[in-house]
């Protein structure tokens, strides 16, 4: 998975960096932002490789951020992870409807979510690598 | 032996870590003084008789259940703090619940007076999570951290990369 691009949408600063930091020691190339347009924005103009994405968020949800990834060609086989506090499953199928492939609850494990996000890339992930973005 | 790692006295300790920096230095209000009869809980059971604790079931079969406790804030009270398995290990941590997810259409007569609030239980959220850090409580940072922490020095170790 080196060099392997992953964006990471979350409103929380400290915890984007921190699992930025998480994924660079499993040699992923990682990039952040803290709302739900940037996200979009971002993952089409840089074409990540996969995306973990927060549900909430300060201007548009996870799950919206996903549905206009999958409208545009660039982003419809990304791979993303969306991530939630909820503990049911309410929202589980209005995620998988927008295209979201995999689903973590929040809190996460540092080891829980690289390990989710190896396979997720293992499963979704055609492309050949990029270089990373910085 | 309480909830996992955490004992009655260190979710009482979060409790009153919470409304400090929800309610100030004058701490809990009358009405959610009794949250700190956690402290004198025993069992799990006691815990979740305590008014304003609930159990938050898991809908994952393989993950174990977590806890809110209704704290609040001043000017409002559905915010909660939460006690929340980590990923799929034994431990817990402590957050925060804003309890203010509502689906809103932007045209709406009260959509941006919402998003004030809104915004203002984000930065309080924060405010209290690093707060239990401070403390000594486990968050999801705190855990981040630490395996960051161990896994430097790991690498370190064995001179080499992940």
């Amino acid at each position: 998975m080196t060099g392997r691009n992953v964006l990471i949408v979350d409103d929380d600063p400290e915890i984007a960096e921190l699992l930025a930091a998480v994924l660079e020691l499993y040699g992923f190339a990682a990039r952040t932002v803290n709302c739900g347009l940037d996200g979009v924005r971002v993952a089409l103009e840089h074409r990540p490789d996969a995306i973990i994405l927060d549900l909430m968020l300060p201007d548009i949800d996870g799950v919206e951020v996903c549905r206009r990834l999958r409208s545009d060609e660039r982003g419809k086989d990304t791979a993303v992870m969306l991530l939630t506090a909820a503990l049911g499953d309410q929202h589980r199928q209005r995620a998988l409807d927008a295209g979201v492939n995999r689903y973590m609850n929040k809190p996460f494990d540092a080891e829980g979510i690289v390990r989710e996000l190896i396979e997720l890339m293992e499963s979704t992930v055609n492309r050949p690598p990029v270089p990373p973005v910085n | 032996m309480l909830v996992g790692q955490l004992d009655a006295e260190r979710i009482a300790k979060a409790v009153e870590v919470f409304a400090r920096e929800a309610y100030g230095d004058r701490g809990l209000p009358n009405d959610r003084r009794h949250l700190l009869e956690i402290r004198g809980c025993d069992s799990l059971a006691r815990m979740l008789s305590v008014k304003g604790v609930e159990r938050l079931k898991s809908s994952l079969a393989n993950r174990l259940d977590g806890f809110a406790v209704r704290v609040g804030r001043t000017g409002y009270p559905p915010m909660k703090m939460t006690i929340l398995p980590y990923g799929d290990t034994s431990d817990f941590v402590f957050g925060v619940d804003t309890h203010d997810r509502l689906e809103l259409p932007p045209n709406a007569p009260d959509f941006e007076e919402f998003q004030k609030v809104r915004q203002f239980n984000q930065q309080l959220a924060g405010r209290i999570e690093r707060a239990f850090e401070a403390a000594g409580l486990p968050t999801q940072a705190s855990m981040l951290k630490d395996f960051l922490r161990r896994r430097r020095e790991q690498l370190e170790a064995a001179g080499g990369t992940a």
